[in-house]
C-alpha cells in the first residue's frame, strides 16, 4: 500500500475508532445518569394507590434494578454487545423491537427533510449568491430569515392549522388513515403521501432557509475569489463559472450538512409529536419520562451514532469536494 | 402556453389537489340498525392489551371491551352484595350459606373470539394470573382478600374469600377479567407482558380485536357472533395522536369521531362546531392539598406549622376554592367536599364544609397565636405571621407536568397571603415529588386521587394504619373517629348503617383538615354529532361502547368502506 493511501487508511480508521469512542461515552453517561435520577419506573404513580414497597422490591429484583450500579453496567454492556439492548418497560416490548418500528420512520422523515433542505437550500442559496443585492435575492432572504426563525414545533401548529383545520387539505396526524387497509393500492400510496407531507414540509422548511443562508453567504464569497475571476476572464461562459464558484462555495455547506444530520433528529422530536408521527424521537421523550431506562440508552446510542456518522459523511464529501482537504 | 415560472407553482397546486382529493370512495347504503365505523382518538399508544398489565385510561378502553368481566357494576354503583350487578361472562351465582365462597356459572354460549369454548379453567388461570406477584399486576392486591378460585367443574368456578366483607362480591368481579387459559399456558409470569395475547388479544366481548399497527391503529370489529349479542357499530379504530391540539383538530375536522378528555379551553370551540357533540361524565377523580401533620425533619414530633389544626381549618378558611375551580376548570369541574366524590356520598347536603371566610381565617390564627410580628405592625399585604419565631410558611410542591395543578398552587399562594401565610412552590418532575411525598419530606403537595367504586381508597390514604410502610397516608393524618367510621362503611353489611358512617368519616375528615379539598373533575368528551353513545357510566367513557349507534341516515362513506354491497 501506497503512503498516502496508508495515511488515509489510518486516519479513517482513527475517525472510526474517535465515533465508537463518542457513542460508548454518550450511551455510559446517559445509563448512569438515568439511575442517578430519584425514582425509577416502579416509583408510585402520582393519583393512584401504591403497590407494596415488597412488592416493588420483588419487580425491581426481576429486572435487575436491586444490583449495586456497576453489576447492572456490566450486564447491560453485555447484552448490547450480543445485540440485545434491553427491555422497554413503557412499551412492554423488546427494545429491539420498539427500534424496528420507529427508527425507520424517523429515518424516512429525516431523509426526505434532509434531502430537501439540502437539494433546494443549496439551489436558492447559490440563485441568491449571484444576485446578492437584488430584489429577488432581498425577499428570499427575508423570507428565509422568517423561515429559520420559527421554532419547529410552532410551525408545526401553524401548518396544522392551515393546511387541516381552515383549508382542509391534509389530515392531522398518523403515518396513514386509520381505513388505510380497505382503500386500493394506488390511494393507499398517496394517503401515505397526504400523511407525510406536512411534517416533510415543516422540517424541510426550516432545513432550506438554514442552507440557503449557508449558501448564499459562502457563494457571495466564492464570487469574489481570484480563481472565479480568472474563469471569467478567460471567457467561460457564465454557466461555466458559476458552477466553479459553486464546488467552493460547497465546503461550508457540507459542514452544516454534517452538524444538521443529528440536529434534525431534535427537530422531529417536535414534529412527531404534533403530527402524529411515530418515531423515533417522541418516542425517546416519553420513555425519558416514563424511566424506560433501556429505551433511552438505546435511543442515545442511536442519537450518537447517527452524530458520528453525519461528521464522517460530511469529512468524506468535503474530501471530495475540497481537494485541499486530502491527506498529502 | 404556460411560462416556465408558473410550471412549479401549478405543479405544486395540481399535486395539493391530488393529495387532497383522495380518500372518499362511493358505497352502498347501508339500512342496517347494526353499523357504522368510529374512530377513536387516544391521547398515546397502549403499552399492552393484557387486563392483568393495563393501568391507564387508553389501555382500558380497548382490553375492557375485548375482554368480559364476570358481572358488571350498576349504575348506581353499588358495592354491597350483588346488588345491581349484571351478569356478563356469569350467567348466575350461588352465594355459600357462610358467604365465605361464591359459585360462578359460566355462561354456557360464551366464547373466545378464537372459537374455543370458555370455561371455568379460564375464571381459575386468570385469578392466578392477577395475584402472582411475578406478574406485575396493580390489581394484585386489590384481589387480596380472594383466598383462591377452585373449578368443581367445566361451567362453575367458586371464589374463596379469606373473610366476609360487603365488597366480595365486587372484589371477585370488577377487577378482575377473564382470559383464555389455553393462550397462557407455560408463561414465564416474569415476562408475562411479552406473551402474544399482550399485542393480539383473545377475549369474549363484543368486539373482537382485529390488528394492532404500532404507532399507528389498533382496529376493534364487532363480534357478530358473541354471546351476549354483537355489537351495534361494525368497527371501532383506536388511533394514538399524542398532540393535544393535533387530536381536537383531527375531532373539529372529522378525522376523528371521539376524543377525551377535552380541556377548558378546547370546550368553546367544540360547542362551536356543529359536528361536534359534548358530553360529560363525573371523573371519579378529586385534587387536593394534603398537608404534612408530620415535621419532615422528625417524623415522631408534629410539622411546627401544619401541625396545628387551627392553622389548616384557618387555611382552609381562606381559600376561595369556588373562585379556584372556575378560573381554572370553569365548567369542567366542582368544588370538592372531601375524599370521596358525590357520586359516591349518599347525600352530600348532609356535610359542613369550612366556609370561606377570611376575617374568620384571620381571627382563627390569631386566637392560635399566630400573629404578625411586633417588627412588621403595619399589616401589610406582604406581612407574615408566626409564632414562638416559627414563621407560618411552608412549601407546596407541584408535579410540573400538570398545568392545572400550577394553576391552582399559584391561586393559592395568593390567596394564601392575604392572611399572612407564606406559601413557597416547589415544581418537581413527578418521580422525584412522589420520592419526596412518599419520604414524608413535604409540607404540602398538590395531589389528586382517582377514586373507585369500593371507596379503599379513604382506609388506603387516610387511615392510621396507613401511615409509614406500606399505605398511601403520607401527611401522617390520624383519627379514630375517622377510622373507625371507614371500617364500618368498609365492613358493614347494612346499607344504612354504611352511609351514616360515610357521612361520619367525611364529616370528620373535613373538620380536620388535613387537607384543602380542591376540586371534583368533570371529564367532558367530544363526539361526532352522528353518534348517540346512550349514558356515559361513570366508571369509564368505553363501558358503553358496545352500545353505540349511529343512525343509518347518518352514517357516511367511513361506515360503509369495506363493506361491500350492504347486508
Amino acid at each position: 500500500m501506497t503512503g498516502p493511501h496508508r495515511t488515509r487508511l489510518s486516519s479513517t480508521i482513527g475517525r472510526l475508532l474517535q465515533a465508537l469512542l463518542v457513542v460508548w461515552a454518550a450511551s455510559t453517561a446517559t445509563f448512569v445518569l438515568l439511575r442517578a435520577a430519584p425514582g425509577d419506573l416502579y416509583t408510585t404513580s402520582l393519583d393512584g394507590f401504591s403497590v407494596p414497597d415488597s412488592t416493588r422490591a420483588l419487580w425491581r429484583a426481576q429486572r435487575g434494578l436491586d444490583q449495586p450500579l456497576p453489576a447492572q453496567y456490566l450486564l447491560w454492556v453485555r447484552n448490547a454487545a450480543r445485540g440485545d439492548l434491553g427491555y422497554s418497560t413503557m412499551f412492554k416490548r423488546p427494545v429491539r423491537d420498539v427500534m424496528r418500528d420507529v427508527l425507520p420512520r424517523t429515518l424516512l422523515l429525516m431523509g426526505l427533510a434532509l434531502a430537501t433542505s439540502m437539494l433546494c437550500g443549496m439551489a436558492i442559496g447559490a440563485w441568491q449568491g449571484t444576485r446578492a443585492g437584488s430584489t429577488g435575492d432581498r425577499w428570499i432572504s427575508t423570507l428565509s430569515m422568517i423561515a429559520y426563525s420559527l421554532p419547529e414545533f410552532w410551525l408545526a401548529l401553524l401548518m396544522l392549522q392551515i393546511f387541516v383545520q381552515w383549508l382542509g387539505w391534509f389530515p392531522a396526524t398518523g403515518i396513514v388513515d386509520a381505513m388505510h387497509d380497505l382503500m386500493p393500492p394506488g390511494e393507499q400510496l398517496l394517503d401515505r403521501l397526504r400523511h407525510l407531507a406536512l411534517p416533510w414540509c415543516t422540517l424541510s422548511l426550516v432545513g432550506t432557509a438554514l442552507f440557503a443562508r449557508f449558501q448564499r453567504s459562502s457563494m457571495i464569497d466564492a464570487w469574489r475569489e481570484p480563481h472565479v475571476r480568472t474563469a471569467r476572464a478567460k471567457g467561460l461562459t457564465e454557466r461555466a463559472v458559476r458552477r466553479h464558484a459553486w464546488r467552493t462555495a460547497l465546503v461550508p455547506v457540507i459542514t452544516l450538512f454534517g452538524l444538521l444530520f443529528p440536529a434534525l433528529l431534535g427537530g422531529a422530536v417536535f414534529v412527531e409529536r404534533v403530527f402524529g408521527w411515530p418515531g423515533m424521537g417522541y418516542t425517546t421523550i416519553l420513555a425519558v419520562g416514563a424511566r424506560d431506562y433501556d429505551l433511552v440508552t438505546a435511543a442515545v446510542i442511536v442519537g450518537s451514532a447517527m452524530t458520528a456518522v453525519g461528521s464522517l459523511l460530511a469529512d468524506g464529501l468535503l474530501t471530495i469536494a475540497d481537494p485541499r482537504t486530502r491527506a498529502p | 402556453m404556460i411560462a416556465p415560472r408558473h410550471i412549479s407553482l401549478f405543479g405544486l397546486l395540481t399535486l395539493c389537489a391530488l393529495l387532497s382529493g383522495c380518500g372518499g370512495e362511493v358505497a352502498p347504503s347501508d339500512n342496517r340498525e347494526e353499523g357504522g365505523t368510529v374512530v377513536i382518538a387516544l391521547a398515546a399508544e397502549p403499552a399492552t392489551l393484557l387486563p392483568p398489565l393495563v393501568g391507564s385510561d387508553h389501555e382500558q378502553a380497548i382490553a375492557e371491551v375485548v375482554y368480559d368481566r364476570l358481572a358488571d357494576i350498576g349504575p348506581a354503583l353499588n358495592t354491597v352484595g350483588d346488588a345491581g350487578f349484571t351478569p356478563r361472562l356469569a350467567s348466575s351465582w350461588q352465594w355459600a350459606a357462610d358467604s365465605m365462597s361464591i359459585a360462578f356459572t359460566v355462561h354456557k354460549d360464551a366464547r373466545w373470539h378464537d372459537g374455543t369454548g370458555v370455561t371455568s379453567t379460564d375464571v381459575q388461570r386468570s385469578f392466578e394470573l392477577y395475584t402472582d406477584p411475578r406478574a406485575e399486576s396493580r390489581n394484585a392486591q386489590l384481589l387480596a382478600n380472594i383466598d383462591s378460585v377452585s373449578t368443581p367443574d367445566a361451567q362453575t368456578a367458586t371464589f374463596w374469600f379469606k373473610r366476609r366483607s360487603p365488597q366480595q362480591f365486587y372484589d371477585a368481579v370488577h377487577h378482575l377479567f377473564v382470559m383464555p387459559a389455553h393462550l397462557l399456558i407455560d408463561v414465564d409470569l416474569t415476562q408475562l407482558a411479552t406473551v402474544p395475547l399482550a399485542r393480539a388479544p383473545v377475549g369474549t366481548g363484543r368486539f373482537a380485536f382485529v390488528g394492532w399497527t404500532s404507532g399507528q391503529r389498533i382496529e376493534l370489529r364487532s363480534d357478530t357472533s358473541n354471546y351476549r349479542g354483537r355489537a351495534m357499530l361494525d368497527r371501532v379504530y383506536f388511533v394514538p395522536t399524542p398532540d393535544f391540539g393535533a387530536a381536537t383538530v383531527k375531532l373539529f375536522t372529522g378525522e376523528a369521531d371521539f376524543f377525551s378528555p377535552l380541556n377548558r379551553e378546547s370546550l368553546e370551540q367544540a360547542t362551536r362546531t356543529p359536528s361536534v357533540r359534548v358530553w360529560t361524565y363525573p371523573a371519579l377523580r378529586y385534587l387536593h392539598l394534603p398537608f404534612n401533620l408530620r415535621d419532615p425533619a422528625n417524623r415522631a414530633r408534629p410539622h411546627p406549622v401544619l401541625g396545628d389544626v387551627a392553622v389548616r381549618r384557618a387555611l382552609s378558611m381562606a381559600t376561595n376554592r369556588e373562585r379556584i375551580v372556575r378560573t381554572v376548570y370553569d365548567s369542567i369541574g366542582s368544588v370538592a367536599i372531601g375524599p370521596a366524590p358525590r357520586v359516591f356520598l349518599p347525600d352530600d347536603s348532609l356535610l359542613r364544609p369550612i366556609p370561606y371566610d377570611v376575617e374568620g381565617a384571620r381571627a382563627l390564627l390569631d386566637s392560635a397565636g399566630w400573629v404578625v410580628s411586633s417588627r412588621d405592625s403595619v399589616r401589610s399585604r406582604d406581612s407574615v405571621r408566626s409564632r414562638d419565631g416559627v414563621r407560618l410558611r411552608f412549601e407546596i410542591l407541584v408535579p410540573s407536568v400538570s398545568v392545572n395543578r400550577d394553576r391552582m398552587a399559584v391561586l393559592l399562594q395568593d390567596q394564601l397571603r392575604v392572611i399572612g401565610a407564606e406559601v413557597v412552590l416547589q415544581r418537581l418532575e413527578p418521580n422525584a415529588l412522589v420520592q419526596r411525598t412518599k419520604n414524608g419530606q413535604f409540607d404540602a403537595w398538590m395531589g389528586g386521587w382517582m377514586t373507585s367504586p369500593g371507596l379503599v381508597g379513604l382506609r388506603q390514604v387516610w387511615s392510621t394504619r396507613a401511615i409509614g410502610g406500606e399505605g398511601d397516608n403520607t401527611g401522617g393524618y390520624s383519627s379514630s373517629t375517622f377510622d373507625a367510621s371507614v371500617d364500618t362503611v368498609l365492613t358493614a353489611f347494612d346499607a344504612i348503617l354504611a352511609r351514616r358512617a360515610l357521612t361520619k368519616a367525611m364529616q370528620t375528615i373535613i373538620d380536620d383538615a388535613p387537607a384543602i379539598w380542591l376540586v371534583e373533575e368533570v371529564s367532558p368528551v367530544g363526539m361526532s354529532a352522528r353518534i348517540d353513545p346512550g349514558v356515559l357510566p361513570a366508571t369509564g367513557w368505553w363501558h358503553g361502547l358496545p352500545g353505540w349507534r349511529i343512525p343509518s341516515a347518518l352514517r357516511n362513506d367511513r361506515d360503509r368502506a369495506g363493506l361491500g354491497t350492504a347486508r
